[in-house]
């Protein structure tokens, strides 16, 4: 979901979760929604290359 | 003067003689009859010991008097009704004499209700069980976390089995990032499963991640990584699988959203415009998304696990009371049984159940 202010100033993590949560949302898939209005591949699939790392721009593992 | 007394047996009236007494003045009363003869004296209720015209009032009413008492009929009411002649019975003009009684019909044997035919041979899982290709060390076996992703995988044990899987690990971990995840090596072997502490349906979860996991190493290899992804795969179970999943309502729905007008809301005194984003929805109309939410969710169905449907029915009216855009990711139970029909099917050609 793209979630933009009408005022044009930019939307924070906070407030994109906060809103998607109010349409409905649970917390996690408003986080991955977030991560995708972003232009991250928040994909629950996670390509691993060669060396480890996760292929393509992948959201930073959070623990 | 003569007198009369007028004896009504306590209990049921209905049953009870009227007996009528001629008394001899000069005769002596007995002692016993003593009690029943004492008038009425207003001034003296305290001192009487009966009361009222019908003897043995202290004693517990009979069930018709109760009966009658409950329709209004007081104690006099029931004497005057008595005197006039008792309840008159309705007569047949034709015969004079009461009607017939209707006899009692005789109840007709219910028949037994024969026992429902199952519609479908019951299905058995077949093979090695699923969970053989899953390492649970580091799950923990109790606590809020661990025990629904074991139930999970008890409950897809239940539902199918399948073939030679490779072992891969599934752990815990707290990120609010996604609700699962499986990784996957360069050369297309999963390595493992994490599962979010912070999700809200575990089970559902674990299913999901374990349908990527059988999509990449229990179904056959194919060109492509996932299975269900493979291009030639338009025949037979596969090909009805595929087609099920897009003649569903739900997919129809995400795939229409993309075209859904921006919606505005107000939240903390600020507006917001909103609109589907097509990085989101490319992302759930991936095949191997909608593979493997299908597949957690006829875990849920084929297994009739408790918990399970109950996070599944949680879902699916988070769907429905969605105030903006409505994301279907998962079916209502009607739109549902021909992909369940269809994975059905494909087990069946794997050896995943019989």
């Amino acid at each position: 979901m793209i979630i933009e202010r009408e005022d044009g100033k930019p939307v924070t993590k906070e407030e994109y979760i906060k809103v998607a949560m109010a349409q409905g949302a649970d917390e996690v898939t408003a986080n991955q929604m977030w991560w995708f209005s972003q232009g991250y591949n928040a994909s629950d699939v996670v390509e691993i290359d060669k060396d480890g790392k996760p292929v393509g721009t992948v959201p930073p593992e959070e623990e | 003067m003569n007198k009369y007394i007028i004896d009504f047996e306590p209990g049921d009236f209905e049953e009870t003689a009227v007996k009528a007494v001629w008394l001899d003045e000069s005769a002596e009363m007995p002692d016993a009859w003593q009690d029943y003869t004492e008038k009425h004296l207003g001034s003296q209720h305290g001192n009487q010991k009966r009361h009222g015209w019908r003897y043995g009032k202290s004693q517990p009413l009979s069930r018709l008097r109760r009966q009658r008492q409950g329709q209004g009929e007081d104690e006099w009411d029931e004497f005057k009704r008595r005197v006039r002649g008792g309840v008159r019975r309705p007569v047949d003009p034709k015969t004079g004499k009461p009607p017939k009684k209707a006899k009692p019909k005789k109840a007709k044997p219910k028949k037994k209700p024969e026992p429902k035919k199952p519609e479908k041979p019951e299905l058995k899982p077949a093979g090695k069980p699923v969970s053989d290709g899953l390492n649970l060390d580091k799950l923990p076996k109790k606590g809020k976390y661990g025990p629904p992703v074991r139930d999970a995988i008890d409950a897809i044990n239940q539902v199918h089995g399948d073939g030679n899987l490779p072992e891969i690990p599934v752990k815990l971990n707290s990120t609010t990032g996604y609700h699962g995840r499986i990784s996957i090596s360069w050369d297309d072997n999963p390595i493992d499963i994490a599962i979010s502490r912070k999700g809200d349906h575990p089970m559902m979860t674990s299913a999901h991640e374990i349908g990527h996991f059988l999509d990449i190493s229990g179904l056959p290899k194919g060109e492509k990584t996932f299975f269900s992804e493979t291009p030639s795969g338009g025949f037979g179970a596969l090909g009805k699988l595929r087609n099920a999943f897009q003649e569903s309502r739900a997919v129809k729905q995400l795939t229409q959203l993309v075209n859904e007008p921006a919606k505005t809301t107000y939240i903390a005194g600020f507006s917001y415009t909103m609109k589907p984003d097509r990085n989101y929805l490319n992302y759930v109309l991936q095949t191997r998304e909608i593979f493997a939410r299908a597949y957690a969710q006829y875990i849920a169905v084929r297994s009739g696990n408790t918990q399970m449907m109950g996070e599944l029915s949680k879902e699916l009216s988070k769907i429905k009371n969605a105030k903006s855009f409505k994301y279907a990711i998962q079916w209502e139970p009607d739109d549902f049984e021909p992909i369940a029909d269809a994975f059905d099917e494909l087990f069946k050609e794997q050896g995943w159940l019989q």
